[in-house]
């Protein structure tokens, strides 16, 4: 989990603040006048280590101390001194050490269950993973309302609440390492509500790359209220709180719903014709062609369609059940998709065959595909009835990282319900 | 070349409290500070090393021997590391600003990690104290702090 405290209001930097530490006597005084109690503590039954105290002084070096450590004592130790929540929340701090986090460890599969709440499957990847979820439960103080979470981005969720005594529907961006939210207000003219009419909105996606910047955008896909069947863009900035209308009415046939967060667009896949990516940066929507479809098939169904490691995949599947499939990677020109992986799962089948059902068909959903810098180490995680299974495509090897509850995979879905990383 | 014997060149280096140590080029080498300044040569045969005292040189010394052994495999080289650091947390401060001083990077990495491995269990109250740090948050603040990042206060060691 990269972010610290990104997208929401961090406490400035103190310009000088390297000599924050060099407390003068006088102020040490008077702080102890004023909590004689604390003083004494220190004082005399101190642990004190001297050169501890030297390295502390020196900035450099304890920021790299402050890097080695996990999130969760990172934000803990916002609370030693002044000195150390600047440098923790310091935007330059959060860039360098979101930086060095590198692959996520671990998986958050948000249930499609029927409740509502924000329970969450946790799948740890490596075996040095740990078994439980780094952050803590995820609950929005104060919703009593339904929710659902949209989309992941970065760290970040999107999240939906709705219903509730005064049928309200808002939009939260929530930072689940820090448990703060942010609820989006309306875009002007416009309310959010949880029903297709006209004027709708459609969906809002999370744009949010904490290694360019500390803000994030929100795209909200909505029925143009001017030309039938055609679709308006407006975003969201946390740098300004502000929407902005962006783009004229357009017609696309696409689910805004999946959209995924990439080179610096959010892309929407299509079920028929042409795909489309709304450029965030410079405002602007493009077209994405779709891998040809096989010889004989008519349709397409979509398996699974996200970004791991700055690439966008996207899996398919055609025709009859199968146990093969292509993995599909995008040019980062958009000019099309090549075929990174071609995976067969029929030994995952055999090992595992509640998989199976009768003689044609299989129940499994593929969770993630994790990319990793060196192709040898990238990996899918798949949900097969009652467990997640990790497959590593360098020498076709699988096994189970964990049990998942039968009810909160729903084999239906042709994609599994949304991931997101940690 | 003419000469039949390689001889193998030697440093001396001089700590704070004045205690010679002999070492081959090649191991003392690897200290950045040092090597800038045998390529400056604005060293003579003894190089002063007015920050660090013997016994964290001693320590120094034992881990450059380890390190410039170019048939150690990762693997055992990374067990010498963790074996290195199973230190007093005062002996890795020491050893952290010698190797910061020195400009030697990987041991610099290896004891701030431990540093971070020691204290991700702490609570702010023992990190003020072993770093003699005085907090200057005002109650309210402090509680302020606490409250929107209580998660983070749960299940930590008690001092």
């Amino acid at each position: 989990m990269g972010s610290i405290e990104f997208g929401f209001k961090s406490i400035p930097i103190r310009h000088g603040s390297k000599h924050h530490q060099k407390i003068p006597k006088q102020y040490f005084l008077n702080h102890s006048q004023q909590r004689p109690f604390f003083f004494y503590t220190t004082v005399m039954t101190s642990t004190r280590i001297p050169s501890a105290h030297t390295v502390a002084g020196d900035d450099d070096l304890l920021t790299e101390i402050l890097l080695c450590l996990p999130i969760k004592p990172l934000v803990l130790f916002k609370s030693v001194s002044k000195h150390w929540l600047s440098l923790i929340t310091n935007p330059h701090f959060c860039r360098r050490r979101s930086r060095g986090i590198g692959a996520p460890s671990g998986l958050f599969l948000y249930r499609s269950s029927i409740d509502f709440s924000l329970e969450c499957d946790f799948i740890p990847l490596e075996d040095t993973s740990p078994t439980k979820p780094p952050v803590g439960t995820l609950t929005f103080v104060n919703f009593p309302n339904r929710r659902r979470i949209w989309q992941s981005c970065n760290g970040l969720l999107c999240c939906f609440t709705f219903g509730g005594p005064d049928a309200k529907c808002n939009y939260h961006i929530y930072n689940p390492t820090i448990h703060r939210f942010t609820t989006l207000p309306n875009p002007a003219g416009r309310v959010f509500r949880n029903s297709r009419r006209v004027g709708s909105v459609h969906a809002v996606n999370l744009a949010f790359d904490p290694l360019k910047l500390p803000h994030y955008k929100a795209v909200c896909v909505y029925d143009s209220q001017i030309l039938p069947e055609q679709f308006e863009i407006e975003v969201y900035s946390s740098e300004t709180g502000l929407w902005r209308h962006s783009a004229d009415p357009f017609s696309a046939k696409v689910n805004f719903e999946l959209g995924v967060f990439w080179n610096c667009a959010i892309n929407w896949v299509s079920y028929q014709g042409n795909s489309l990516y709304f450029n965030v940066d410079e405002e602007r929507l493009g077209t994405m062609p779709m891998p040809p479809l096989p010889y004989g098939c008519e349709g397409r169904k979509l398996r699974y369609f996200a970004e791991s490691c700055d690439h966008l995949h996207l899996i398919e599947s055609y025709g009859p059940p199968t146990t093969q499939f292509n993995v599909y990677e995008m040019a980062k020109d958009y000019s099309g998709w090549s075929v990174k992986y071609l995976v067969d799962l029929d030994p995952v089948m055999d090992a595992f065959p509640e998989s199976i059902v009768g003689l044609l068909d299989y129940k499994f959903l593929i969770i993630s595909f994790l990319r990793r810098n060196s192709d040898e180490e990238s990996f899918l995680v798949l949900g097969i009835p009652g467990k997640a299974i990790r497959y590593n495509f360098s020498d076709k090897t699988f096994k189970k990282l964990c049990d998942v509850p039968r009810d909160h995979l729903n084999f239906e879905l042709d994609h599994a319900p949304n991931v997101w990383m940690v | 070349m003419a000469t039949t014997t390689t001889e193998t060149k030697m440093l001396t280096l001089c700590t704070s409290d004045k205690q010679q140590f002999q070492i081959e080029e090649t191991i003392a080498l690897q200290a950045v500070t040092i090597r800038n300044m045998v390529e400056d040569e604005c060293a003579s045969n003894v190089i002063p090393l007015p920050n660090v005292n013997s016994k964290i040189m001693i320590q120094i010394i034992e881990y450059l021997k380890k390190h410039v052994d170019s048939s150690v495999s990762k693997e055992d080289m990374e067990k010498f590391d963790s074996a290195f650091v199973e230190k007093k947390l005062s002996e890795i401060f020491d050893i952290i600003l010698a190797a910061n001083y020195l400009n030697i990077k990987n041991l610099l990495d290896i004891c701030c990690q431990r540093v971070a491995d020691v204290m991700k269990n702490k609570s702010p109250e023992w990190v003020r104290r072993t770093f003699n740090i005085v907090n200057d948050f005002t109650a309210e603040e402090e509680a302020k702090i606490r409250k929107e990042h209580e998660w983070a206060f749960e299940g930590v060691d008690e001092d």
